[in-house]
């Protein structure tokens, strides 16, 4: 195995976020420390509004936080610049939103192919991956319709074969499933689940439906906007939520 | 992959781009037709008034202050002279040198009759070949303008106001450089039909070798005009002319007086300057109005989007290219707008180029055509299009600047 195997992907330290609401200041996180290794696919679980989507915009680089770090693959991405932080989000991180949002004009090969145009891949290399990654998640049929013709399934999809078509070392997915029945909610994650497996595509997901945090290696609990313990995911081991932000930080500073 | 985008996203949302496309295309056609109505008065200015009264006019400075416009005493006694001092100049500049011999007169209808119809005007002696007096030789109806030298051209108006026709005789009545009276039966051998009416009811046109010898007044005329190849060097060919003729004042307080068309239409041509800039203020405004109505709407358009643009922009499209690509929608709809605006233009131009505009006497009390035609011009259409194209590029930039500074896990978290 490469470096990457032994470096961290993802090495959030003491990430704080406050928003400002005329005078009131909402501490939306509080401290987090959170490292993703090469492989990983953990899922954050917390009640709503517990910080979940405000730590996915972070270490995805959509955020800035208020104080702390945020590295992926070695580098800090806190000074970054808007550009820079476009150029990471383009190269280095995939996303998968919980509407979907896909671009309701292009039709599903141009939805996919958008992000390699934006990194400048040439022609026949993006007509090589889309049709792998087409087939990967099942759509080979649908390419050439667009995402109003599409089931809520398949337009998940859609949307993991574009977080997916630039190589991204992480996939940052925000309740990937909240938005779909419980039956085409396990496709995805199945669907997820073997990229994970099989490509070895590391994946943070957000969720709060039990069902779907056992498809998860790790899960992670955070509540008022810190991290509460970490287990393994059901499919994985059954050994308890760790009791406090402590154990929680020794929980992720394996392998 | 961005134009492409841009343009789908314009059909998707081809309400709010039909209101930008139609303001630009109506400020483009508004614009083109402003811009033709004014053409139109200037052209008409350029073509008619100066060639009518000449780039260049000589005659006595007294007439500045005269009463009597037709007195005698303005009369130019070495005409002839003059005449053949400019042509000894063998300037290429000026086209032609005409004597003019203008005096009142009164029309009376040749019958016998105790009261007969009678029409006091004024009379222009002109050579029948003369290259001014646009507005009676283009629009001869019937018969000719002096042919050979014979007879009188007068408008149809003032034909029917003398119960004339062509063939008639008309006694032209008038008083010499004596202060003689003197008539003459002469035939009408033409009849013109000008765009004013007041012209046309008031000018008649007769050989000049014909009037002299009735004003007693051979080799005399009372104005000299010169055509010039270009009507931009009148100013500097007056000032040479003037340098050759000898302009100082006689014992009676006669001089040669050698004006510009400038000069002499000095008037006007604030008239004018007047006008174009009124015009530019009423297109100045239609762009700003087309302007804040592209803008909010584009701002509209953008805000029902940002989730799309906050997803475009996690995806990892930098803040300038989202700007590009906002930008290229406007710039679509500008250049449909533009084209379609340079469409209906041309259709509202054609519209009132068919039968002209009635801007009313105060036009022809300036000397100018009181209908007006717009007159169609390339390079101002494509003005006017380029023009429709910036608005509507300028009001789409304040939209696309919103989007692009704008966070985005903002625009992600906006509800669409």
């Amino acid at each position: 195995m490469s470096d990457n195997a032994k470096s961290p992907i993802l090495e959030a330290r003491g990430v704080t976020k406050d928003y400002h609401l005329g005078k009131t200041v909402i501490h939306a996180l509080k401290g987090i420390d959170l490292v993703a290794w090469p492989g990983d696919f953990i899922s954050i679980v917390g009640p709503s509004g517990c910080g979940k989507t405000t730590l996915l915009n972070i270490v995805g680089c959509i955020d800035k936080p208020t104080s702390g770090t945020v590295a992926i693959d070695g580098i800090d991405t806190s000074t970054f610049d808007d550009d820079r932080e476009a150029d990471t989000r383009l190269s280095r991180i995939g996303f998968i939103f919980q509407s979907f949002n896909l671009v309701g004009v292009l039709d599903v090969r141009e939805n996919i192919e958008f992000p390699l145009i934006l990194a400048k891949v040439p022609q026949a290399e993006r007509a090589r991956r889309i049709d792998r990654l087409v087939e990967l998640v099942g759509l080979g049929e649908f390419v050439g319709h667009r995402p109003d013709e599409l089931s809520g399934g398949q337009r998940q999809r859609v949307a993991i074969a574009r977080a997916l078509v630039n190589r991204p070392s992480l996939v940052i997915a925000d309740e990937p499933t909240a938005n779909l029945d419980s039956e085409t909610a396990n496709t995805v994650m199945e669907a997820m689940k073997r990229l994970n497996d099989e490509e070895g595509v590391t994946f943070i997901f957000s969720t709060h439906n039990a069902l779907i945090e056992r498809y998860a290696k790790r899960v992670i609990g955070i509540k008022d906007g810190l991290i509460t313990g970490e287990r393994p995911g059901a499919s994985y081991a059954a050994s308890p939520v760790a009791a406090s932000p402590a154990a929680a930080a020794a929980a992720t500073g394996r392998p | 992959m961005i134009a492409r985008l841009a343009l789908l996203s314009s059909i998707k949302h081809w309400k709010r781009s039909l209101v930008t496309l139609g303001a630009v295309a109506a400020a483009t056609a508004t614009m083109i037709a402003i811009g033709g109505l004014l053409n139109g008065i200037t052209g008409g200015f350029y073509d008619s008034v100066i060639p009518n009264s000449g780039h260049v006019r000589i005659d006595d400075a007294r007439a500045a202050t005269a009463l009597n416009p037709f007195d005698p005493a303005l009369l130019l006694p070495e005409a002839g002279a003059a005449i053949a001092r400019i042509k000894a100049l063998r300037d290429r500049r000026i086209v032609d040198v005409e004597p003019l011999l203008s005096f009142g007169a009164l029309l009376v209808e040749d019958r016998d009759d105790i009261d007969p119809r009678n029409l006091a005007m004024r009379a222009m002696g002109v050579v029948p070949e003369t290259r001014f007096a646009d507005n009676a030789r283009y629009t001869i109806k019937e018969g000719a303008f002096l042919p050979g030298g014979q007879g009188i051209a007068i408008s149809r108006r003032a034909a029917a106001l003398l119960g004339a026709r062509l063939g008639s005789g008309l006694l032209v009545s008038l008083q010499d450089r004596n202060g003689q009276p003197w008539y003459e039966r002469l035939l009408v051998t033409g009849l013109f039909e000008s765009e004013s009416a007041t012209f046309d009811e008031t000018t008649f046109f007769i050989a000049l070798d014909r009037a002299a010898p009735m004003l007693d007044a051979e080799g005399m005329a009372k104005e000299i005009r010169l055509l010039l190849a270009d009507r931009d060097q009148a100013e500097t060919v007056a000032k040479e002319v003037a340098a050759a003729l000898d302009t100082s004042r006689g014992a009676d307080g006669s001089a040669l007086r050698v004006e510009s068309w400038q000069t002499i239409n000095v008037s006007i041509s604030s008239i004018l300057l007047f006008i174009k800039i009124l015009l530019g203020i009423i297109m100045g405004l239609f762009a700003i109005v087309a302007g804040t109505i592209i803008a909010n709407t584009s701002l509209m358009s953008v805000m029902e989007r940002i989730r799309e643009y906050g997803t475009m922009r996690a995806i990892g499209l930098r803040a300038a290219a989202l700007e590009g690509l906002i930008r290229t929608e406007g710039l679509i709809l500008g250049a449909a707008g533009a084209l379609v605006g340079l469409g209906l233009g041309a259709l509202l131009l054609w519209l009132l180029m068919r039968d002209g505009i009635d801007l009313g006497g105060v036009m022809e009390n300036l000397g100018l055509s009181r209908r007006n035609r717009p007159r169609p011009d390339l390079l101002w259409f494509l003005f006017c299009a380029a023009a429709g194209l910036l608005v509507s590029a300028l009001a789409t930039a304040r939209a696309a600047r919103t989007v692009a500074s704008m966070g985005v896990a903002e625009g992600l978290a906006t509800a669409s």
